[in-house]
């Protein structure tokens, strides 16, 4: 899938700037591109090990532990069966962490967790749910775009509190039904086949 | 709120301490696994950056502004954030610099303000999370996940057109 999404980024995009006329730019812009990505992901270097250390102090100490503990029961029914106790502990973390809005420290604990969960090549449902659920947004306090609301000198920055907490359930609500759904339908199809 | 990790952080190392961790140890095999981590996303992470900077100079984007713009006024909606909508789960940075410019242009308390830090507050960056991830975890084929995760996108999309009002 990823493969195929790839693919059709690149030839569409490709396609389109040949046939509008702004194929030179296209060539330039990529290039730079891949200059830039390299830069981020240099950055992003950083944090990760930064993250990833304070990580290992807090799970030496225990403290992932006690706190997977604590959100054992919701966090089972979501992902499932299947998920090794570290797997548990790293999804709590990075799960809290990300609705305190700290998404460079969530990165690493996400990433400890997707690999606990993951067998082989394909995606299985823990880990559907989990990216899903990442990828909703779960953020309690939109910290960033409030600074940036005050900034710019609005009247009352963080009025968009509720809205966007609104906004983020719904998105995460439609993330949990709809891969439980197709998980659903996918264990019907696969029961179907003798 | 950069001050309540500053506590946080110090919270950690004081705990540590307090519970006998060789703290500069642990400190330095996490970062260890982090540059591991690192390496092991940058080719998925190199490869979605590529593909993003491919789509924003292609002018798809400008394409689906034009087709879909005069569909939400009529519904109401100020038309001029659909381009941070779009560009939303492709790019963190871009999405929040179109905010600052939304922000800028009509005001942090108009609609067009209001929506679209709205929108960039109640959405992750899609592609990026996903690069992230499915790379760390060697995962090609991704199932449902994609067409779940923008179903998620836009549903918080039409959520925030709805309740927008809210904060006005």
């Amino acid at each position: 899938m990823t493969d195929r999404i790839f693919l059709w980024m690149m030839v569409l995009s490709l396609c389109l700037s040949v046939f509008s006329g702004n194929g030179g730019q296209m060539a330039a812009d990529l290039l730079k591109a891949a200059q830039q990505a390299l830069e981020t992901v240099w950055n992003m270097a950083g944090g990760l090990m930064f993250f990833s250390g304070m990580m290992m102090i807090l799970r030496d100490a225990g403290v992932m532990e006690k706190w997977a503990a604590w959100l054992k029961k919701p966090l089972g029914r979501l992902l499932g069966k299947g998920v090794s106790d570290e797997g548990m502990q790293y999804a709590a973390m990075n799960l809290t962490a990300n609705m305190l809005g700290m998404g460079n420290a969530a990165t690493p604990m996400g990433i400890r967790a997707v690999q606990c969960m993951a067998k082989g090549e394909k995606i299985n449902h823990a880990m559907c749910m989990f990216l899903v659920i990442n990828i909703s947004s779960v953020q309690l306090l939109p910290t960033t775009l409030i600074s940036m609301r005050a900034a710019m000198g609005a009247e009352n920055p963080a009025k968009i509190v509720l809205p966007v907490l609104i906004a983020s359930t719904v998105s995460t609500v439609t993330g949990i039904i709809s891969c439980k759904v197709m998980a659903a339908v996918q264990g019907r199809k696969a029961g179907m086949r003798p | 709120m950069n001050s309540l990790m500053t506590v946080l952080l110090l919270a950690v190392f004081v705990f540590g301490a307090w519970k006998n961790v060789p703290v500069a140890q642990s400190f330095m095999t996490g970062a260890r696994e982090g540059m591991d981590t690192a390496l092991q996303i940058l080719p998925s992470l190199f490869c979605m950056l590529i593909a993003v900077a491919a789509l924003r100079t292609s002018g798809i984007l400008e394409e689906a502004v034009a087709l879909l713009s005069p569909l939400l006024q009529r519904c109401g909606i100020p038309a001029d954030v659909l381009p941070l909508f779009l560009m939303r789960p492709l790019s963190g940075s871009a999405s929040l610099a179109m905010a600052g410019e939304l922000m800028a242009t009509f005001g942090p308390d108009s609609p067009q303000g209001i929506l679209g830090a709205i929108l960039c507050a109640s959405a992750e960056t899609l592609f990026y999370v996903l690069a992230v991830y499915a790379g760390a975890a060697g995962v090609r084929k991704t199932g449902y996940l994609i067409p779940c995760a923008l179903l998620t996108w836009l549903m918080g999309g039409a959520a925030a057109a709805l309740v927008w009002p809210l904060a006005e």
